[in-house]
């Protein structure tokens, strides 16, 4: 009796992982958990799963490929968790079935390897957080700019995203220092914390 | 000094538990039916008076002097009062009296020997002689009653009845039924020569409810009242006895009691209001009758009452125990006088503890003066109660304590709570007493204590006395009457100086009692202390708001408080790269090429620091292992081999325990912070929050979470000497940045010679370096070390990296070792090679590629510690001969040409063997100077120690410079090069016997090179500053040398002779072979 609850608990789980897999290869979003030589491990990257135009002489269109979207590691990942997780929880299968892929980086150290499906929000959210994050030393402004892109609606997130990368480099740039100081405040400033001991539930 | 239960013998039923404190609420009426009856069931110690007078009296002052006048009276005499008031605003006894006059009016001349204290016995009646009246105001009908009994309901039928009976009441019955009061007569039928003891107790409430049943109730009242006085003024054999308060305070805290009375008579709901003006009214005019005629007595004064009160509880009290403890009490007073007020250290005060021994005066005035304020409270007969259940309380539980104190009342035995809190209506202040003092249902509450019991267990006193609750108590205590009016009320609240007084006792000093008082202020919900008293209040304090807000707050946003709080004890930057909230390997970078502090986060159970120093990941090894170092708190579990030593005895405990304390604090302050953000969500005024107290208990609480979390962080670990790690205690008390930290930490690393900074270049540092170093092989790559350095984990570390480079400096000029740098790959020798007596120029970069170190005995072995000293020489001669050929050259140029010669010469070579020369003035080296017309600056010997070539700069031989008149200032000859050499060789010979002739020029230099020796090989000879005398001296050298030298070609020579003097031997034999060539 005992031996078949096993077997079939463990079927469950296959079973889970291959859907998850199956969506992971075609959601418009993906989030990778990896290891690259140089960096601390983990290493979590972001895709956006890009369609190219069909090519003009209406041949096969191109396969649709994953392009980073951005990167995350080290202390600011570790600063970031929760609200990573938090942003996981929400995304649902087709049923609207909630995934829980939190539960994928659940714990202090994050053993699970591979890639997770994201919908629009999500990928967006987290590419905004990730691409915000570069090159801040101060972990609290990056915790607040963290929280405060959860926050966002679906469409926000996925316009401030457009704004930080779809407009040319320069104006990219600009965007992105911008949203630095919107979110997050100046550097040094006491109010940082403060906002931030607010949105931490 | 010894303790009450030791001294004093409480009545038996006391103990027992069979005592009734109803007895004390007796009053005259059953005493009266007793004696009529003959039968009662009241306790006999009332109506039995051999037992009433000796156990249950004590013989003050009013009393006596009521009883001899009383009966003075009844016996015929004319000289005292005939009529009695007894006061009662003040400390009871009225019922007391009455009952006395009672049975002395009844039983006289019988009992005697009891009363002897009491009344002279002369005057005693004789038993049955008397008829006693005695009239209960609140008792006695007002109406006519319907039935057939017989049943009075006029004051004067009642006192008729109570006189003769049936029968005179008949006699007298038309009068006796009559609303209207009756006249003279009457008073003849009734009292008829009797002798007769009137006794009208209540007479106010017996007005206001006459009044209350007929409009003239009151009139008919005084009218009776002032007819019966003047009647009894004037004969003998009649004494009255009334109890009236005076008319201001008739009913003024009884308004409750009398609304019921009138509801009653009127048989209707009547208010408080209403009947306090219908009591006033009929009052009014009684108390001004009564006022005329009778005599004021007091039955008990204020400094009788606890003699009075020790007489009823106890058997026996031990005087001389009450004498010691005085003493004892007043000592501690004494040494205590600024704490307390004026009145403890009086002598007479003394006196007073002795007299209300076992009670603490304190005890007894708060029973009289606040408790007995209170309406249902009853006067002296509540005091009584309150009394027999502490005496009870503390013999039954055999407590030790000197004197009873008004905090020796156990406020968690419900009789007391009810007793106390009921008839004070103070039960809205139950909650208070069970939050901040220890109630009956205190149990039930979250925690299961009091705030006073938590405060006690968390600094108890010495002696085990529960200070806080002692002193909480007394003031919850001093709260329950004239609430009212509050802090404006005399009776309201309790003055610091009064607290003291009240709560301490030997063994408990002021001082002590002085730290619980001040801790209500941060401790207590509902206790505070304004305007000078202290007091509990139904408002809650901030305190009480806060602990409400505790309990809302998460273990979330507490572990996210203290991994705030942690990440800023040390700052990032400067000689570390700190990493924050480390709990596993992979959290602590690999690779960045500088110590990396991590600091492990205050909330994680277990680390293995192990893991973390060896990997960088699971499965991943570190590469870069001796630059990890780990700050830890006592909180975690360290895992693993290495011992962490426990906090106390208690192992796991302890760590759960300094857990909790730092959580406990953090939670303190997220509700602070809770609070401060928004106040109004808690009903707190935001201003009551800007108030300076506040804002310090606030700054107080984040300091406090500041240092608990900084003076967690005891452990620092890395690895040591031979690669063990090893855990360094480190004590701190926190501080901004954390300078504390990084200060202690370089402090053990230096002391443990960890850190190699850049005044690790001692001897002893370099050779212990040496060991290192040289470990394996006597030969090392700069690099390599470099790495060492970094990974390997039993060698230091470096502050930085050009430590190192300094290092290798002092190392190569103290010659513990050398440094090298192989040319190209032909080359046996290095190309550049330092050891202490060639030191490194500044100018070289070890940070570059290819550099190694060896020891000075790996150099020997190699011989190139040899090499260098010709290799220096050869191009020192090189540059000297490129510059005499051609006589002017640039530094560029100089370059050049020595590279032609000798090959590949660094051009640092080339310039430093320029400087050398230079320096020695055997060539002068020029930098164009636009400010000085054609002539340039010169740099030679002396002059020369700091010039450093350029690549533009000129140089010159002495006799150029000479020719281009540069230098003008000192006047010496000189020949040199080839042509020179001629001049010179054929002279040699002759040098000395010039010199023995007379010659006087000194030769500053003399340089011979390149000359061929006739078996071949070449000389060099090179003499310097030779005196004439030197010159006598080796002129045998130069005469042999003069022979060997055949031929001149190919040598050259350098002759300067300074300040020649053309009268000289040498210069004329000089000037002859120049005229000669």
């Amino acid at each position: 009796m005992e031996t078949r609850q096993l077997c079939s608990e463990v079927n469950v789980k296959d079973e889970a992982d291959r859907r998850l897999k199956a969506l992971a290869g075609i959601a418009p979003w993906v989030l990778r958990i990896t290891e690259h030589r140089d960096r601390p491990a983990p290493v979590l990257v972001v895709k956006e799963r890009c369609r190219p135009e069909e090519s003009a002489d209406g041949g096969n269109p191109a396969r649709a490929v994953l392009k980073d979207r951005g990167v995350i590691y080290g202390q600011a990942l570790r600063r970031c968790l929760p609200v990573i997780r938090d942003i996981l929880r929400g995304i649902c299968d087709e049923f609207g079935i909630p995934l829980e892929l939190n539960r994928f980086l659940a714990g202090d150290r994050l053993a699970y390897r591979g890639n997770l499906p994201l919908d629009d929000e999500a990928g967006a959210k987290l590419a905004l957080i990730f691409k915000l994050q570069e090159r801040l030393d101060d972990m609290d402004r990056v915790e607040l700019i963290a929280r405060r892109v959860e926050r966002f609606s679906r469409e926000e997130a996925v316009y401030w995203f457009t704004r930080a990368t779809h407009y040319g480099e320069t104006a990219n740039r600009w965007a992105q220092a911008g949203m630095r100081i919107m979110l997050g405040g100046q550097p040094g400033d006491k109010a940082v914390l403060e906002q931030l001991e607010r949105l931490r539930r | 000094m010894k303790h009450v239960i030791e001294t004093c013998k409480p009545r038996p039923e006391l103990l027992a538990g069979n005592f009734n404190p109803e007895v004390f609420t007796l009053s005259l009426m059953p005493i009266i039916e007793f004696y009529r009856k003959g039968s009662s069931n009241i306790d006999p110690l009332y109506t039995d008076p051999r037992l009433f007078f000796p156990t249950a009296t004590y013989p003050t002052q009013g009393l006596k002097v009521t009883l001899g006048e009383v009966f003075a009276r009844l016996q015929g005499d004319m000289t005292v009062p005939a009529i009695h008031r007894l006061e009662t605003a003040f400390g009871g006894g009225k019922t007391h009296t009455l009952i006395a006059c009672t049975h002395i009016a009844f039983r006289g001349k019988e009992i005697s020997d009891v009363v002897a204290a009491l009344i002279r016995s002369d005057i005693l009646p004789e038993p049955g002689s008397v008829c006693v009246a005695g009239v209960a105001g609140d008792l006695i009908p007002v109406h006519e009653p319907k039935g057939s009994a017989l049943e009075p309901y006029t004051l004067w039928g009642e006192i008729a009845y109570q006189i003769g009976g049936e029968e005179l009441y008949r006699a007298v019955e038309s009068e006796a039924r009559s609303y209207a009061a009756p006249g003279r007569t009457y008073f003849d039928k009734v009292f008829g020569g009797r002798k007769v003891l009137i006794m009208l107790d209540e007479l106010a409430q017996y007005a206001a409810r006459l009044e209350a049943a007929r409009p003239d109730g009151a009139d008919q009242l005084a009218a009776f009242l002032m007819a019966l006085h003047s009647y009894a003024r004037n004969r003998q054999g009649v004494s009255i006895v009334l109890t009236l308060a005076s008319a201001h305070d008739a009913f003024a805290r009884q308004t409750g009691y009398l609304a019921r009375l009138i509801s009653e008579v009127r048989g209707e709901e009547v208010g408080t209001d209403d009947a306090l003006g219908i009591g006033e009214r009929a009052v009014k005019g009684v108390a001004s009758v009564v006022a005329r005629d009778a005599v004021q007595v007091t039955p008990v004064h204020a400094g009788e009452i606890s003699s009075v009160l020790a007489k009823r509880l106890f058997e026996s009290v031990d005087r001389e125990a009450a004498l010691e403890t005085a003493e004892a009490y007043m000592e501690m007073y004494r040494r205590n006088s600024s704490l307390l007020p004026d009145e403890a250290t009086r002598e007479s005060f003394k006196d007073r503890m002795a007299a209300t021994y076992p009670f603490h005066p304190t005890l007894i005035d708060y029973l009289n003066n606040k408790l007995a304020t209170a309406e249902n409270f009853q006067g002296t007969r509540g005091v009584l109660r309150v009394l027999s259940l502490a005496v009870r309380d503390i013999w039954l539980k055999q407590r030790k304590v000197p004197m009873i104190h008004a905090c020796h009342l156990d406020l968690r035995s419900d009789r007391v709570v009810n007793e106390i809190l009921g008839r004070s209506g103070s039960s809205d202040l139950l909650f208070v007493l069970n939050a901040d003092i220890g109630g009956v249902d205190t149990g039930s509450r979250e925690g299961g204590m009091s705030n006073a019991e938590a405060a006690d267990r968390e600094n108890p006193h010495p002696e085990g006395y529960p200070l806080h609750e002692f002193t909480w108590k007394t003031v919850f205590l001093h709260s329950l009457v004239g609430r009212e009016e509050g802090l404006a009320s005399k009776i309201f609240g309790i003055t610091e100086a009064e607290a003291l007084f009240s709560v301490s006792f030997p063994g408990l000093t002021p001082a002590q009692v002085r730290i619980a008082l001040e801790k209500i202020d941060s401790s207590a919900f509902y206790l505070k202390f304004k305007q000078g008293k202290y007091f509990a209040d139904q408002e809650p304090t901030l305190e009480s708001i806060l602990a409400s807000i505790r309990r809302t707050v998460t273990s979330g946003q507490i572990e996210d408080l203290l991994k705030d709080t942690a990440g800023r004890l040390v700052k990032d930057g400067g000689l570390f790269h700190v990493e924050q909230h480390v709990s596993q390997p992979e959290h602590v970078p690999d690779g960045k090429g500088k110590i990396i502090l991590g600091v492990v986060s205050p909330v994680a159970q277990e680390i293995d620091i192990e893991a973390i120093i060896t990997t960088k990941g699971f499965n991943k090894p570190r590469e870069q292992q001796n630059l990890v170092m780990l700050l830890v708190p006592e909180t975690t579990r360290v895992k693993g081999a290495i011992e962490q030593p426990s906090l106390c005895e208690g192992g796991r405990g302890s760590i759960e325990e300094a857990r909790k304390r730092m959580e406990d604090i953090a939670r303190q302050v997220k509700a602070w912070r809770t609070l401060m953000d928004k106040p109004q969500s808690y009903g707190v005024n935001p201003r009551r929050l800007q108030d300076d107290e506040v804002k310090k208990r606030w700054a107080e609480r984040e300091n406090a979470l500041h240092t608990a979390v900084a003076s967690a962080y005891t452990g620092f670990y890395y690895a040591s000497a031979g690669g063990q790690i090893v855990r360094k205690e480190i004590k701190t008390a926190g501080g901004e940045g954390g300078a504390p930290f990084v200060e202690q930490i370089l402090e053990i690393l230096k002391s443990d010679k960890k850190l190699l900074t850049p005044e690790s270049t001692k001897q002893d540092d370099l050779m212990s370096l040496s060991k290192l170093f040289f470990e394996r092989s006597d030969i090392a790559e700069i690099d390599r070390l470099y790495d060492n350095f970094l990974c390997v984990r039993g060698w230091p570390v470096l502050q930085n990296a050009s430590v190192l480079e300094q290092i290798i400096r002092a190392g190569v000029e103290k010659g513990i070792w050398c440094a090298y740098r192989m040319g190209d790959e032909e080359s046996s020798r290095p190309s550049e090679f330092y050891s202490r007596d060639n030191p490194i120029p500044m100018g070289v970069s070890l940070a570059n590629k290819g550099y190694g170190l060896v020891t000075p005995q790996g150099a020997n072995k190699r011989e190139w510690s040899a090499k260098i000293g010709v290799e220096a020489t050869r191009l020192r001669d090189a540059v000297y001969e490129a510059v005499v050929q051609s006589g002017e050259t640039t530094v560029e140029g100089l370059v050049e040409e020595v590279r032609e010669e000798l090959g590949d010469v660094s051009e640092s070579e080339v310039q430093d063997a320029l400087t050398y020369l230079v320096k020695k003035e055997k060539l002068y080296a020029y930098r164009s100077d636009p400010n000085a017309g054609g002539k340039p600056n010169i740099f030679a010997g002396e002059a020369a120690g700091l010039y450093v070539p350029r690549p533009s700069d000129g140089v010159i031989t002495p006799a150029r410079a000479g020719e281009k008149g540069w230098i003008t200032k000192r006047d010496c000859l000189i020949i040199q090069g080839e042509e020179g050499s001629k001049v010179v060789l054929p002279l040699l010979k002759r040098i000395g016997s010039i010199y023995m002739r007379g010659a006087k020029s000194k030769i500053e230099v003399l340089d011979l090179s390149d000359v061929e020796l006739p078996g071949g090989g070449t000389l060099r000879l090179e003499v310097m500053n030779v005196s004439p005398d030197s010159a006598k001296a080796i002129g045998e050298l130069f005469e042999v040398l003069g022979e060997v030298v055949t031929r001149a070609a190919g040598a050259k020579a350098y002759l300067r002779l300074a300040d020649p003097d053309d009268e000289c031997l040498l210069v004329k034999e000089i000037k002859k072979a120049q005229n000669e060539r």
